[in-house]
């Protein structure tokens, strides 16, 4: 008799605990099923985010664009991002999010080769996918968001050119092979300077390390002392270039560019370190390419390639873009 | 005991490798006098000397920890922690005193969880420190994510100026090292420890006490070369030291440190860093890519560990 009391009690907590569950998870669901009916009218959308790595102040900036757009826009936002530029660290997040399911992928490709694999796994799982800053040749990637290097760089030869009157030796340090980015800004800038017969350009991999870059300077600058620029594909290495010029009193002889326009080189500008700089936006960047992804997942026709501009910036214009 | 004996080498034997060094030095030096032009002026050598200052503080603890028959991967992100320690402090505008005392005490105590890790945990030396080399780089990356550690005060640069100063601060922690190798008990313990750990034991030398101390002065070693390394470019990013506890190792094999422990010299060392600073200078000059630069320093790595391994299967 006791024994059915209890068994009684027991079954019917069980059940009531069961009710609850489920009715919390239904109120979960009724609740992101409304808010999405509000903004989107459809379901809500995961979009994983792997940037190039979470160290770089480009990237940060358009990591945190992105993640905005993404609250505005109700998407569910994974920042996969790993800390290093690692091709395999970034390969392994994108595969997870393969794994983890789901809608699009926004990704700033660390090597423009290594995701084939990767891509075709998410087209067959139907991931659509928009990539940012670093093309990378695949059928399954719906557009492409970037400062067109290649004019960027143009713009960076063409301020060196001018500082020279076209005449003279320009060392240009390259980031790491294998990236687009890289070749793309050593080709734009190489472009330019070919067209004047009395330029010469030397080129060398210093694979986006400032550290490489002031010794690969220290020495070029050694074995060429009559050298009159010098052009780094990332802010970080035209600082440390920097120094060894300044090191060698050579400051006021040699023009000195660089790419990314992060706050070290903006301070060096204005102090007369440094000549010049490229400014991408991440900010449109990193917002434009989440809108993108979201107007496609919701059916648009979009682009398949968005141009972001870059601009100089020089000892003329860089103060308004000084952080304190 | 016969070991032991064996492995702490004789005057004649030491000798003849410091010789080996500097041979091996001066052959490279000249060869590259007669190749490039630019090779041939003081300040060539004078900025090879600036460039290697870096290098040579970390090989200088990372040849204590190996004479000990230890190895500690970690030197490179501690360099890269002490570097972003000192530029925060700099950033948030403390003084000099602060910044700098604050990244050596974390390369002290990062050496100091390498050295308990490996005497409490019984993990090899090899796997703990590549645990700690991977853990350090993370809390790096964390401390210097973003924040922009450039243009430090004049005094701080001073430290990095030129070849004088990186010069005077290499050959200061070169005598420190010398002196505690060969004139203190804990100097020469290490290459008891390193011959053979247990007749040590046995001879009443504390040899876990001993081996927290080395991997300790590798840590601080490798903070005060991160420190030089924000003095001389005037700018920290966190991936700073990338790949240079090998860097390290090789200046120190090169020079006639074993890898197994109980032989090996911090002045030879020196010169094994010299040896690999010179060529990477020497082949930029020339025009070489980086990628053959890597080759070059494989190379000569190899067969500076083959003469070793040759002579002393010779003098067997």
């Amino acid at each position: 008799m006791k024994r059915n009391n209890l068994n009684n009690y027991f079954i019917t907590f069980v059940l009531i605990m069961l009710f609850v569950i489920i009715s919390g998870c239904q109120k979960k669901q009724m609740d992101s099923a409304s808010k999405s009916e509000l903004n989107l009218g459809q379901k809500t959308f995961t979009i994983a985010y792997v940037g190039y790595s979470s160290t770089n102040p480009f990237w940060n900036a358009l990591a945190a664009s992105a993640r905005k757009s993404a609250k505005n826009l109700s998407i569910n936002f994974l920042d996969l991002t790993a800390s290093a530029a690692d091709m395999a660290q970034q390969k392994t997040a994108v595969d997870n999010a393969i794994i983890r399911g789901v809608d699009g992928l926004l990704i700033g490709a660390v090597d423009s080769r290594g995701l084939g694999d990767s891509f075709d796994k998410a087209q067959a799982a139907g991931i659509q996918i928009v990539t940012v800053d670093t093309r990378v040749d695949h059928p399954a990637v719906r557009s492409h968001i970037a400062t067109d290097n290649i004019a960027a760089a143009n713009l960076a030869g063409e301020y060196i050119a001018e500082r020279l009157n076209n005449k003279g030796k320009v060392l240009i340090l390259g980031g790491s092979t294998g990236s687009q980015t890289a070749d793309d800004r050593q080709k734009g800038v190489e472009e330019i300077l070919h067209r004047h017969t009395d330029m010469e350009t030397i080129f060398r991999v210093a694979n986006w390390d400032a550290k490489q870059a002031n010794e690969i300077t220290n020495n070029v600058l050694s074995s060429n002392p009559d050298l009159r620029a010098i052009f780094a594909a990332c802010d970080p290495m035209i600082f440390t270039a920097m120094q060894a010029v300044k090191a060698k009193g050579k400051l006021d002889d040699v023009v000195l560019v660089g790419f990314d326009a992060i706050p070290a080189v903006l301070k060096a500008i204005k102090a007369g370190d440094v000549d010049a700089t490229v400014r991408q936006d991440p900010e449109r960047m990193g917002k434009e390419g989440m809108e993108l992804l979201v107007r496609h997942l919701q059916g648009e026709k979009i682009p398949t390639h968005v141009q972001i501009s870059a601009e100089i910036i020089d000892k003329t214009n860089v103060i308004p873009f000084l952080t304190k | 005991m016969k070991n032991f004996i064996k492995n702490n080498q004789s005057f004649i034997q030491q000798a003849r490798k410091s010789l080996q060094a500097v041979a091996g030095l001066a052959l490279i030096t000249i060869i590259f006098m007669l190749l490039v032009p630019s090779y041939r002026s003081v300040g060539n050598f004078t900025d090879i000397l600036a460039q290697s200052s870096v290098l040579a503080i970390m090989a200088l603890g990372t040849t204590v920890v190996l004479i000990s028959g230890g190895l500690d991967l970690s030197v490179g992100s501690i360099l890269a922690l002490c570097a972003c320690m000192a530029g925060t402090v700099l950033a948030a505008g403390l003084p000099i005193w602060v910044a700098i005392s604050l990244a050596l005490i974390t390369g002290l105590a990062v050496g100091l969880i390498n050295g308990l890790t490996v005497v409490l945990t019984g993990v090899p030396p090899f796997i703990a420190t590549m645990g700690m080399m991977m853990i350090v780089r993370g809390f790096a990356e964390m401390l210097g994510k973003g924040r922009d550690m450039s243009y430090f005060p004049e005094g701080f640069k001073i430290l990095g100026a030129g070849w004088v100063a990186p010069s005077i601060i290499a050959g200061g922690a070169l005598v420190i090292i010398m002196f505690i190798m060969s004139k203190t008990k804990l100097g020469f313990n290490a290459y008891a420890i390193g011959g053979n750990s247990e007749v040590a034991r046995l001879s009443g030398i504390p040899v876990n006490r001993n081996r927290i101390i080395y991997y300790s002065i590798g840590g601080i070693l490798a903070g005060l070369a991160g420190v030089l390394e924000a003095a001389r470019l005037n700018y920290v990013e966190p991936n700073y030291g990338l790949g240079w506890e090998l860097q390290a190792i090789a200046g120190a094999v090169i020079g006639g440190t074993s890898l197994f422990g109980g032989m090996g010299g911090v002045g030879r060392t020196i010169i094994g860093v010299l040896i690999i600073r010179s060529l990477y200078a020497g082949l930029i000059q020339i025009g070489v890519d980086s990628y053959w630069q890597q080759v070059a320093i494989g190379t000569v790595i190899i067969i500076a560990v083959w003469i070793d391994t040759v002579q002393r299967k010779r003098s067997l």
